[in-house]
């Protein structure tokens, strides 16, 4: 058996592994003095760039984090390095002392051979006698043996210096990505990344936000498509994003995506398409709006702050809100009207759209916000006892029916054309939002009266001009909407603000009671006696 | 009356560039162990599968290490170009007040 038979070479390539380790190295250098460079010399200036405010501290503080994360990881490449250049180191002198003893081996072999041709030639033959030339050559073979039996074993230590030398570095690495990602924590690369970032909430909330950012700029995408009857894309927009509605980051992401304008052209979208024929199935119209309203709603809802875990991500969004409900005052006394010979309709006419279909509340904060402009706008809009219109939205194109892109529950499209409508809808699912928006002072008149007092007193009595004659009159829905508002803002007397309600209903309702739709009637009876069986 | 900020505007802005480090740097390292970690296999060998599945372990969580080191950088300096607007916004919202109340005052 020749010696690279007997003795397998070890199988790795030294020479590699050796130039991969020192990459390492090179890759730690270049990552620290990238941070050196830029920590280093602007650390002070950062931190008095970012001095200003709690959110920014703490934006300052997590860049320290991470530099401190990446510095350690450098360490680590470099201790990886060694740990595989030792590695290497050994592998290259077992290759060569593997070498070296296989020609020891070869020559052991040609040793003996060399011995047995002697034994066996003809001048031996002839001076020895057999059986003492058997005994030669058995102690030629023994001496072979022997010696290779000391190259195994030189073979086998060589070969044991290596696996240790490989635990070693086995250890060694194992403990270095352990320090990195714990070995519980790398079931997959997302839990991977969490583990890696998981305490770094304001970077972590910062790549949620870019998330948001990159999918609501695909749904604005489809969502313009499918205002304009594509039915494909709406399909894929409830596919793809129909579960992100509620999602706090993706519904501030959507509103900024769309913008204000954007959401008003969507929704003229829809009621054109209707008038010219295009889209001639409301219910599509009545899912996009559907995840529209949610969106928007979520986007408002102050509950849902929690969401936002990083102070950064939260005052950002808190800042954006602010301004955006001032935006929305703005646009909904404003007139959409794309061109000069295009219909038109109200601001507040596309929230009250959107929040009659929206599945959660827009919340406390938007109803007095927003709704208090609104319930002031709505006020402003009375005049002799008549609306500014007889409806706030776009106006029908001949059949007279074109009031809502939609149809909303087995109310009337002019129920869904009116945006009290969506206003008291959407505080109705909500205790707060209700009684903020029931509780609210509107301004107007002579005096200034409390929302319930004017949708009871004023509101449900105003005039709606239809084709000429006024025989419209208050709420479409006949009340309605303004009952599960009331019976939702209405269940707790436990403090000044809700018990402000009950004492105006109180006084409000009989007098506006004999006025009333039965149906209504019914529904007010049932307000008060839930009333006044919980302040007993 | 003036304005109370302590931001410096102009070195927000041009630190929110690199607020950690070089990212491309961290990608280029992310990447360069992803790329050792198809050959470093057969470098090591067999010979010592411990140390195998060590090494193959090691590159991927180091290669992924960098990678959202990357990415938190850059939404660190995102985040840090918001404030630098918001900062920015802010302040000349203030001027302009100040400047409509100087201009009720004179």
């Amino acid at each position: 058996m020749s010696g690279e038979s007997a003795l397998p070479m070890p199988n790795g390539v030294p020479d590699s592994m050796t130039s991969i380790a020192v990459r390492l190295s090179h890759s730690a250098s270049r990552a620290d003095q990238s941070v050196i460079a830029v920590q280093g010399p602007s650390a002070a200036f950062i931190k008095q760039a970012w001095s200003d405010g709690t959110a920014s501290q703490a934006a300052s503080g997590e860049a320290g984090q991470l530099a401190k994360k990446i510095v350690a990881n450098d360490t680590r490449l470099r201790q990886g390095d060694a740990a595989l250049a030792s590695y290497a180191r050994t592998l290259r002198e077992t290759r060569t002392t593997v070498e070296r003893l296989r020609v020891e081996w070869d020559e052991a072999d040609g040793t003996y051979r060399s011995k047995l041709n002697h034994i066996n030639s003809a001048e031996v033959r002839q001076q020895v006698p057999e059986q003492a030339r058997q005994q030669l050559a058995d102690r030629a073979a023994h001496d072979r043996d022997a010696t290779q039996q000391n190259i195994f074993r030189r073979y086998d230590r060589a070969m044991g210096t290596l696996q240790t030398q490989g635990i070693v570095a086995a250890r060694t690495l194992n403990a270095l990505s352990d320090d990195t990602i714990p070995r519980s924590k790398t079931g997959s690369a997302d839990a991977m990344r969490s583990a890696l970032t998981g305490d770094l909430s304001i970077s972590a909330g910062a790549m949620k936000r870019g998330q948001a950012a990159a999918d609501a700029a695909a749904a604005r995408d489809l969502v313009v498509k499918a205002a304009q009857g594509d039915r494909a894309a709406l399909e894929e927009l409830q596919k793809k994003y129909g579960d992100k509605a509620k999602d706090p980051y993706f519904a501030q992401a959507l509103q900024q995506a769309l913008g204000i304008k954007g959401t008003n052209q969507a929704i003229f979208d829809m009621l054109k398409g209707q008038v010219v024929g295009h889209i001639d199935d409301r219910t599509r119209n009545d899912a996009l709006l559907n995840f529209l309203g949610t969106a928007f709603a979520t986007a408002a809802d102050t509950g849902r702050d929690g969401a936002f875990q990083d102070v950064v991500s939260l005052q950002l969004h808190q800042k954006w809100r602010s301004e955006w409900f001032e935006q929305l005052k703005a646009d909904g006394r404003d007139t959409f009207k794309p061109n000069w010979a295009s219909p038109s309709f109200s601001g507040y006419y596309a929230q009250g759209l959107l929040l009659s279909h929206a599945s959660v509340t827009a919340g406390p904060a938007y109803m007095d916000v927003v709704g208090g402009d609104f319930l002031a706008y709505d006020r402003e809009g009375i005049v002799n006892g008549a609306a500014r219109t007889y409806i706030h939205g776009f106006g029908s194109s001949g059949s007279g029916d074109i009031t809502t892109p939609g149809v909303i529950g087995a109310n009337s499209q002019r129920t869904a054309a009116d945006p009290m409508h969506g206003f008291l809808s959407n505080s109705a699912v909500n205790h707060d939002a209700a009684k903020t928006f029931l509780s609210h002072d509107v301004p107007g008149g002579k005096e200034s009266v409390m929302a319930i007092d004017y949708l009871m007193k004023e509101r449900w009595n105003v005039q709606h001009y239809e084709a000429g004659n006024m025989t419209y009159t208050g709420f479409g829905d006949k009340g309605d909407a303004l009952g599960r508002a009331a019976l939702a803002g209405d269940h707790d007397a436990s403090d000044r603000q809700s018990t402000l309600l009950p004492r105006s209903s109180s006084t409000t309702m009989p007098r506006v009671l004999p006025k009333t739709h039965p149906e209504t009637l019914a529904l007010f009876r049932d307000i008060l006696e839930f009333r006044h069986t919980a302040m007993r | 009356m003036s304005t109370t900020y302590t931001v410096n505007m102009g070195g927000l802005t041009a630190a929110a560039r690199k607020v950690i480090g070089d990212v491309k740097t961290f990608e280029d390292v992310s990447q360069t162990l992803q790329s050792d970690s198809g050959s470093i296999g057969g470098a090591v060998g067999t010979d010592c599968p411990d140390l195998s599945s060590a090494v193959e372990h090691y590159f991927a969580v180091m290669g992924l290490a960098y990678l959202a080191y990357a990415e938190c950088t850059t939404a660190l300096s995102n985040n840090m170009s918001a404030a630098a607007a918001w900062y920015q916004a802010a302040e000349d919202n203030a001027t302009t007040r100040y400047r409509g109340r100087g201009r009720v005052a004179i």
